[in-house]
């Protein structure tokens, strides 16, 4: 049941408004609440309940189940700057969920932690050329405690690896049991001289904090869960945050522009309700969780004489150093049955390549992952047809049946901040609300090719050790679809190179946090969420702490 | 133990308790879809969004792509009919593509002296190769929508009698146990 939540007036002075509910707002919905502030947390999507999760593909994809549709959220791409960014049609070219739970609610719940490497390797590797390579002013010792918290109060599944970092308490939970594609990738990594563990996943193997075990259904990609196994922030936080009975979800309430008061600060926060009106809540204080695409986008929109060039941004880089992550991957076509369209998305992995190697020649490092070569209708439909494959007629057909046989070794990578890949405001775009659709600029670096090609020929050897028929290579090429949202408001200790500092405060506004994947300095490899919540959890810690000290 | 339900089971059980958000938001349009497809099932199949001619030149187009040999292909499956519903609701920002590419298709079976679904299919399968090399985009698309009216629910008036998913190997189930496929069979104790 939903819980009666309280309903705050918008003249309410509340202590934090937190804009979006999805990895990192939802976590953060609740551990300020249960510190106990009162908080409006503002989402632009709809309040869905677990019944209202139907296995259904096309609505999930084109019907705007979670992400909603191009039409209201229109947005464009482009490479560089100097060409013409072309609207996304038919296929959007930014993935993420827009509802209460963010994209917890639909993504394939990959919960590897960074390394300690990930938060020093401007200093442990020099610069590389043309780039914003960085360290974090924090570091992962810092952040473990917080990694745990994510463990035992999202829900995390796994064992650990050979190589893993430091963890100061095991995971609560065994790994979700291995597939097929798992089986094949840890025999053929282990015949190629490679090592792999098991996959950790915030989708949950044991009964758990009140939330039941995975029942293998399938839909991980894509899907959110029904039963509330996968450990999305609505099944995990939301309802923990709505009990204390100081947080209101504000469902389909699409921040427009923060207000900043002639002393710089924010005061209120204006969105467009569900009704199409703009209404304007008071708040202490602002949390901005919307993601690495919608919260510059906030940011450009609020701008002031003050703050010429958006709120936040003296420094210039709000909606800068956009990262992806790098993605690419190998098919297997094996002479058993897998049924990979079945259980979670992945069960084993190699981080093996996890670091960079300077006599690589290159930057970059990334791990692999088995899994599903996609689901039915994604792979069938869209991915298909194979690089050099037939393309319709009896030979295609017989491809298709080809399905239950697939599986896929997955590649998943760094990707260097660039100064020149940006989020934007497209001028020629308008959303459902009015506000002016985003502008995505994105060219991968060439040290982020060179690894996914580095990667792949990797997957190549497993699969080809595993014993698979045919080993086909998708084909490595520049990025043209955002699933991670990475980089957009760096942290940082410089005012002048970033745009939030150690505690996640915005240097130029000292009532103003930004925490989700904007903040990240670097990508990590290829598995973002855990460290955003970890982030998170660290992040409300540090605003706790300074609201208490009455330095809000 | 009892087979757990299908998914299309699971989802006539649990539809009542939609929420109000998700209703405003979506399963209008669902619904209507489904009362199309439903419609279209019973009644010897009217097209809502494609003229007669379309359709026919879509069906055929879509069994060139899929063709049905010993198994059913996209004629069976009623591809042309999920291409229907979907160009008129969800993927309507793509129907005059498809209509003007099966305009142009029309044209060139006219040189050939007939609508393009009456050719023999050797006829029908030169001018495909040529609609593929010099009309991608509208290629890719009639693919596509012949290959989702193969694989998604048939509450969208595609995958007839589950014809797709019989065809991509996929058994509709609302859940699984391991062991999943033949790798794993070992893996998980006596038990599993």
């Amino acid at each position: 049941m939903r819980q009666q939540s309280v309903r705050y007036a918008s003249s309410d002075d509340v202590d934090f408004v937190v804009v979006g509910s999805g990895a990192a707002g939802g976590v953060l919905a609740k551990e300020l609440s249960t510190n106990g502030f009162s908080v409006v947390v503002l989402e632009q999507g709809p309040y869905l309940r677990a019944p209202d999760f139907r296995h259904d593909e096309a609505e999930s994809y084109f019907g705007g189940g979670l992400m909603g549709t191009l039409r209201d959220h229109p947005h464009s791409f482009r490479a560089t700057a100097d060409l013409e960014a072309t609207p996304a049609f038919f296929l959007p070219n930014l993935l993420y969920a827009k509802v209460v739970g963010g994209s917890s609610l639909h993504f394939s719940a990959n919960y590897w932690r960074f390394r300690p490497v990930d938060f020093r390797e401007r200093s442990r590797l020099g610069p590389v050329s043309g780039t914003n390579l960085a360290d974090w002013p924090i570091s992962y010792e810092e952040l473990e405690p917080y990694y745990t918290k994510v463990d035992w109060e999202i829900g995390v599944s796994g064992e650990p690896g050979p190589s893993d970092p430091f963890r100061s308490r095991p995971y609560p939970m065994p790994p979700l049991p291995i597939k097929s594609s798992g089986v094949l990738l840890r025999d053929g990594a282990a015949r190629a001289g490679y090592t792999s563990q098991a996959a950790p996943l915030a989708i949950l193997s044991r009964p758990h904090n009140g939330r039941p075990p995975c029942i293998h259904c399938g839909l991980c990609w894509g899907q959110a869960c029904e039963v509330g196994a996968k450990s999305s922030t609505l099944a995990a936080m939301i309802p923990i945050a709505e009990q204390t009975g100081r947080c209101e979800i504000r469902d389909r309430c699409a921040v427009t522009r923060i207000e900043t008061g002639t002393d710089g600060r924010v005061t209120r926060v204006v969105y467009v309700d569900p009704n199409g009106v703009e209404q304007a809540q008071s708040a202490r204080a602002v949390v901005l969780s919307a993601n690495g695409a919608e919260t510059p986008r906030i940011l450009f929109l609020s701008e002031t004489t003050r703050h010429p060039d958006g709120l936040a941004n003296s420094s210039g880089m709000v909606g800068k150093n956009l990262m992806f992550n790098g993605f690419s991957q190998t098919w297997g076509d094996c002479p058993e049955r897998l049924n990979e369209y079945k259980s979670v998305v992945a069960t084993r992995i190699v981080l093996d390549f996890y670091d960079s190697d300077p006599s690589r020649g290159f930057y970059g490092g990334g791990g692999i992952d088995a899994r599903s070569s996609g689901s039915p209708l994604i792979w069938s439909a869209l991915d298909n047809p194979m690089p050099d494959g037939p393309t319709w007629g009896p030979a295609y057909k017989a491809q298709l049946a080809r399905y239950p046989y697939m599986m896929s070794a997955a590649v998943h990578t760094t990707s260097l901040p660039l100064e020149t890949n940006t989020i934007t405001l497209d001028p020629n775009l308008t959303d459902a609300c009015g506000r002016p659709g985003l502008r995505v600029t994105y060219l991968d670096h060439p040290d982020d090719l060179a690894t996914l090609r580095f990667l792949q020929d990797r997957t190549v050897e497993i699969l080809e050790a595993a014993g698979a028929d045919r080993v086909i290579r998708a084909a490595v090429a520049l990025a043209t679809v955002g699933v991670h949202l990475l980089g957009t408001c760096r942290m940082g200790n410089d005012s002048r190179t970033s745009v939030v500092n150690r505690d996640h405060r915005a240097h130029d506004v000292p009532n103003l946090f930004i925490c989700d994947g904007s903040i990240l300095v670097t990508s990590g490899r290829g598995q973002p969420t855990m460290t955003i919540q970890a982030l998170a959890f660290r992040a409300a810690d540090r605003i706790t702490a300074l609201a208490r000290a009455g330095d809000i | 133990m009892p087979s757990p339900p299908t998914r299309r089971e699971f989802f006539a059980t649990s539809s009542t308790s939609l929420s109000a958000a998700w209703l405003a938001s979506l399963a209008p349009l669902i619904a209507a879809a489904q009362a199309c497809a439903r419609d279209a099932l019973v009644s010897g199949a009217p097209f809502t969004t494609f003229t007669e001619r379309e359709g026919a030149d879509f069906e055929a187009l879509a069994a060139r792509i899929i063709p049905t040999d010993d198994t059913p292909g996209a004629r069976e499956a009623g591809s042309v009919y999920f291409a229907d519903q979907a160009l008129r609701t969800f993927l309507s920002e793509l129907l005059p593509i498809v209509r003007e590419g099966l305009a142009r298709l029309s044209e060139r079976a006219a040189t050939e002296g007939a609508p393009f679904a009456e050719l023999p299919e050797t006829a029908q399968d030169a001018l495909v190769g040529a609609v593929e090399r010099e009309a991608p985009q509208f290629f890719f698309i009639a693919r596509s929508l012949t290959v989702l009216g193969l694989v998604t629910n048939p509450e969208y008036g595609g995958n007839r009698n589950e014809v797709g998913w019989q065809l991509v190997g996929f058994e509709s189930l609302h859940a699984y146990q391991p062991p999943f496929g033949y790798y794993d069979r070992n893996e998980h104790g006596v038990n599993a």
